[in-house]
């Protein structure tokens, strides 16, 4: 009797939840969704690293389960001599190079007193939202060792021949940190916007002078808030592939992600599936590992909390004497990144390599832009571009927000786990997640391999993006909002679509914006998946390049350059309300 | 008309509400008071249906809504409940009018244009609220936000009005005032209501009946004059504001309801007292430091008389405050309006009109 009644008490009630079926099917499919579309793929790649013959796809008939990939790859000398070396100095490199001038830039235009913000943040911006495949094209008619802009001019006026060689490991570290150089920089701003400026203040009416605050109190302060960052762009450098495979690979670097596409399409023949996936799996494991590794520094930084939630008047650092240096140092970068490279591409269309002159103005022609726009590959690309950039942005930023309020707001015991998940997909390098999803729908038989379709479901494999922005969003809601909507009587659709909703616009407007960039941006994905029907402006532009319509190539450059203009604006009001 | 049976709570392993049982009579105010932590709010939020219930049963106006042992469980969008949350939740993205028609939009079957209207406008009319319908949410002050929240609650005429410390995030001035108010404008609707609060005197002004809680269980029920008057424990003595606690041993009953009391390490007194003693009982003497009396010279009333010296006064505005050194090196706590003729160091003579004794809980 005691033990029965005792039995019933500790029965949970059943939770006929406010949740009803058409919730739970939306929240399932969205969560099986995210899944599908990293896990899967992976997978694919998993297997295809465990099956032979290297040329056969992992479950084509014939196939069969083998060590021989690994063996091959593993034995073979160029992964000790060559990969792994060149990826190590040229990540290393980099990465410290990016670091050291994106904190510089960070710092002059969050703590002092320089002139312009607004302008310089704009500036800076503006590499980052150029495919780097541009980038890479405008620094070789920089740089290039005989005919680059630069060393004519030194030839011109110190009379030294061939100083710069952007062909070369110092070049293509140079050019890689002049990409990564914005994305450092957004990442230290918000790092030093959230310090508390009264830790700096109190050491200046201790009597210590500027630089020693800064060497005592901004650096030590900052030190746990800079590892995460630190981290994370060292895994977008990692997965670079535009620049290794434009500049490095003439000067003869090999670094992992371009060998794993010349395992994909060695110059000698036939396919190596199994050899690509053999020498993705490490640099997978390492990419999570990373990951990992950043969840642990984010947590670890926010025990070291700076900031304290009301908002502070900055105090800005003045500058004196030190503002001219300063702002040729912003000038420096900003010609070296942005202005330069959109100048000789514009000008290498219209008037030929010649560096300007006045004799050159004379071959003035607009023929590469005639041949351009009377090309259908041109506009099928431009139409490819932003279809695919939409479309992924849209299903992206849903899945997104839909994991994030999972992830927050539904308790069960899976949910770090997803979070984890949907977190990874920054871990994944894109040649990785581009030769993972060529695996998996050259082996399904759903006819989207060469459409734009395939395109869009690779694209979307980035999740984190918008899983992070839409969380941020959430935990500055309060609970209570959707509480007091169910406690009005709404169901659970009511309140995502009249509260939740409506709340999350502007984080999830961030998402959308970001995404599209990335997705405009897009190069090694569209490059390992391309087809004649699905070509996209970075991939014909690369095209252009390689059969060496250099020229053509230039008048593409400056089109995208001019398209990405209005991005800009987008892009800042995205980024200033998602930091 | 809320009826909770049993009700217990755990998270994990963690049981927080200790099965507690109390009933709201239709049309009253209930408040549920109690110390930071003592699951005044998951209380609450199992009556609202946002938590569930680990047992018990919760009953609303007749209608079962969660009950462990059949397996029933309301979701919250359907009971019958309107709610006041702490933070007051009120939507940025929606104006007043909105927010307050919000409820009314969501409901089925669809409720008619016209009549959302009439009865945001009129229940906007009782909170004082018409002029600003159309304010965005985002530009009001604490204590409209309350009201807007409170005219959400009571738009869809609920059965049972919750509120979460309805007045926690407002500064101390207007918390007075709307307390006041929110008193006048409950009584004026009749509806209902359960509220939380850790402030004695918010309970007091607006409960007709009240629970205080601690640890988890329900402490002590009754009307607020009563808790206040006649309290079980010295914690709930204590919570309920200062008071000075003696410990000491019941003598001799006499006749006409006076006993003589031996304060333990101070002085002996002739008790008259209000709630039944037995003789050689331990109990605590719970004196209010409002409630006593100073004198400088010998009263005439004998009973609850002490002997002291003042230690120390400090002004404080309204009323002074006195420590008064008695017998046995024990001190009181004194609030006087008039304190003309204190002065430190002098003796005085406290008597206290009202003294209540409780049972002393054995110390374990
Ligand atoms: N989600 C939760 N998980 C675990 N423990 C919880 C959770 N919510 C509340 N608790 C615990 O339950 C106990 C009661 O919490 P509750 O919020 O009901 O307190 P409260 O009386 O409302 O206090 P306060 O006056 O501070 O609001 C606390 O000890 C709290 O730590
Ligand atoms: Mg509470």
């Amino acid at each position: 009797m005691t033990q029965s009644s005792e039995r019933n008490r500790e029965r949970r009630p059943r939770r006929r939840s406010e949740l009803g079926l058409a919730a739970w099917i939306i929240i399932i499919a969205g969560t099986a969704l995210a899944i599908y579309l990293i896990a899967v793929p992976l997978l694919m790649l998993l297997f295809t690293a465990f099956r032979g013959p290297s040329d056969f796809l992992p479950f084509e008939p014939g196939a069969g389960w083998t060590l021989g990939n690994l063996i091959d790859v593993y034995t073979s000398s160029v992964l000790y001599t060559r990969i792994i070396p060149d990826t190590l100095i040229f990540a290393g490199g980099s990465v410290t190079l990016s670091f050291t001038v994106g904190f510089t830039l960070a710092w002059l235009i969050e703590r002092t007193d320089l002139p312009a913000r607004d302008t310089w943040f704009t500036l800076i911006l503006f590499p980052m939202l150029v495919p780097s495949i541009v980038l890479a094209i405008a620094w070789i008619f920089l740089m290039g060792p005989q005919a680059g802009w630069l060393n004519v001019a030194l030839e011109q006026v110190f009379g030294v021949k061939g100083v710069v060689n952007v062909f070369s490991m110092g070049g293509l570290i140079l050019c890689q940190s002049l990409a990564t150089i914005p994305f450092t920089y957004l990442l230290l701003s918000s790092a030093l916007r959230t310090m508390n400026p009264s830790l700096e203040e109190a050491s200046g009416a201790s009597g210590a002078s500027s630089l020693t605050t800064f060497r005592k109190v901004t650096v030590p302060v900052l030190l746990p808030g800079l590892l995460a960052p630190l981290i994370l762009v060292t895994l977008v450098t990692l997965e670079q592939y535009e620049l290794p495979s434009v500049i490095g690979v003439p000067a003869q670097i090999n670094v992992f992600s371009y060998r794993i596409l010349y395992e994909l399409n060695p110059a000698d023949g036939l396919p190596n599936y199994g050899g690509a996936a053999a020498v993705a799996l490490p640099f997978l494991l390492m990419g999570i590992l990373l990951l990992a590794l950043y969840n642990l520094a984010v947590r670890r930084a926010d025990k070291f909390v700076t900031v304290t939630g009301k908002a502070y008047r900055q105090r800005r650092l003045e500058l004196g004497r030190w503002k001219v240096p300063s702002m040729l140092f912003l000038s420096a970068y900003v010609l070296l990144a942005g202005i330069l490279p959109a100048l000789v591409l514009v000008w290498t269309a219209f008037f030929g390599f010649a560096p300007p002159s006045l004799a050159s103005l004379s071959s003035f022609s607009a023929e590469p832009f005639q041949r351009l726009f009377a090309s259908r590959e041109f506009w099928l690309a431009i139409r490819n571009t932003f279809f695919v950039a939409a479309a992924s942005a849209a299903i992206i930023t849903m899945l997104g927000g839909l994991v994030a309020w999972v992830v927050m707001r539904l308790k069960f015991p899976g949910r770090t786990l997803l979070d984890f998940f949907s977190f990874m997909s920054i871990g994944i390098p894109s040649v990785i997640a581009g030769l993972a999803i060529m695996l998996l729908y050259l082996t399904l038989p759903v006819g989207i391999y060469g459409t734009v379709w395939i395109l869009v479901i690779a694209y979307s494999y980035r999740l984190a993006i918008s899983t992070r922005l839409a969380k941020a969003g959430l935990l500055q809601m309060h609970k209570e909002l959707e509480e007091a909507s169910s406690a009005s009587g709404a169901t659970w659709i009511s309140t995502q679509w009249r509260v939740v909703l409506p709340l999350m616009r502007p984080a999830l407007f961030s998402s959308f914006v970001l995404l599209f960039i990335v997705g405009v941006r897009e190069f090694t994905l569209p490059l390992i998946l391309h087809s004649p029907d699905n070509v996209v402006l970075s991939v014909l532009l690369w095209r252009l390049y390689q059969n060496g319509d250099t020229i053509g190539a230039a008048a593409l450059g400056s089109l995208i350059v001019l398209l990405v203009i209005p991005i800009v604006i987008l892009a800042r009001r995205a980024l200033s309300r998602s930091s | 008309m809320l009826k909770v049976t049993k009700l217990t709570k755990s998270y994990g392993a963690v049981q927080v509400i200790h099965g507690i049982d109390f009933t709201v009579p239709e049309g009253e105010c209930y408040a549920l008071l109690g110390p930071s932590g003592c699951g005044k709010t998951t209380t609450l939020r199992c009556v609202a249906g946002l938590e569930t219930a680990s047992s018990g049963r919760i009953e609303i106006s007749g209608q079962v809504v969660s009950d462990s042992e059949r397996g029933i469980f309301v979701p919250v969008h359907e009971r019958p409940i309107g709610m006041v949350f702490q933070s007051y939740a009120i939507w940025p993205h929606l104006n007043v009018f909105e927010n307050v028609a919000y409820p009314l939009r969501v409901q089925r079957p669809r409720v008619a244009k016209s009549e959302i209207r009439e009865r945001v406008n009129s229940v906007l009319n009782t909170v004082g609220m018409l002029k600003m319908a159309d304010r965005s949410a985002t530009q009001l002050s604490g204590g409209q936000q309350q009201r807007v929240a409170l005219a959400r609650a009571l738009v869809r005429e609920p059965k049972l009005l919750l509120l979460d410390e309805p007045l926690s995030n407002l500064d101390a001035q207007l918390r007075i005032t709307m307390r006041n108010e929110l008193a006048d404008m409950i009584q004026r609707v009749g509806v209902t209501a359960l509220f939380v609060t850790h402030d004695q005197a918010e309970a007091f002004v607006l409960a007709d009946r009240m629970a205080v809680m601690n640890g988890g269980f329900i402490a002590q029920e009754g009307s607020p004059r009563e808790i206040y008057r006649i309290p079980k424990d010295p914690f709930i003595a204590e919570f309920l504001g200062s008071a000075n606690i003696l410990r000491g041993r019941v003598g001799e009953l006499a006749p006409g309801g006076r006993v003589a009391l031996h304060i333990h390490g101070g002085p002996d007194l002739t008790l008259a007292y209000e709630t039944p003693v037995s003789a050689g009982s331990e109990v605590d003497l719970v004196l209010r430091p409002e409630r006593l009396l100073l004198s400088a010279e010998k009263p005439e009333i004998d009973t609850n008389v002490f002997e002291g010296r003042i230690r120390k006064l400090s002004f404080q505005g309204n009323v002074t405050e006195c420590e008064i050194d008695i017998e046995g090196g024990l001190t009181l706590r004194a609030v006087s309006a008039l304190d003309d003729d204190l002065v430190e160091g002098m003796p005085v003579w406290v008597r206290a009109p009202h003294a209540t004794v409780i049972p002393a809980k054995q110390a374990a």
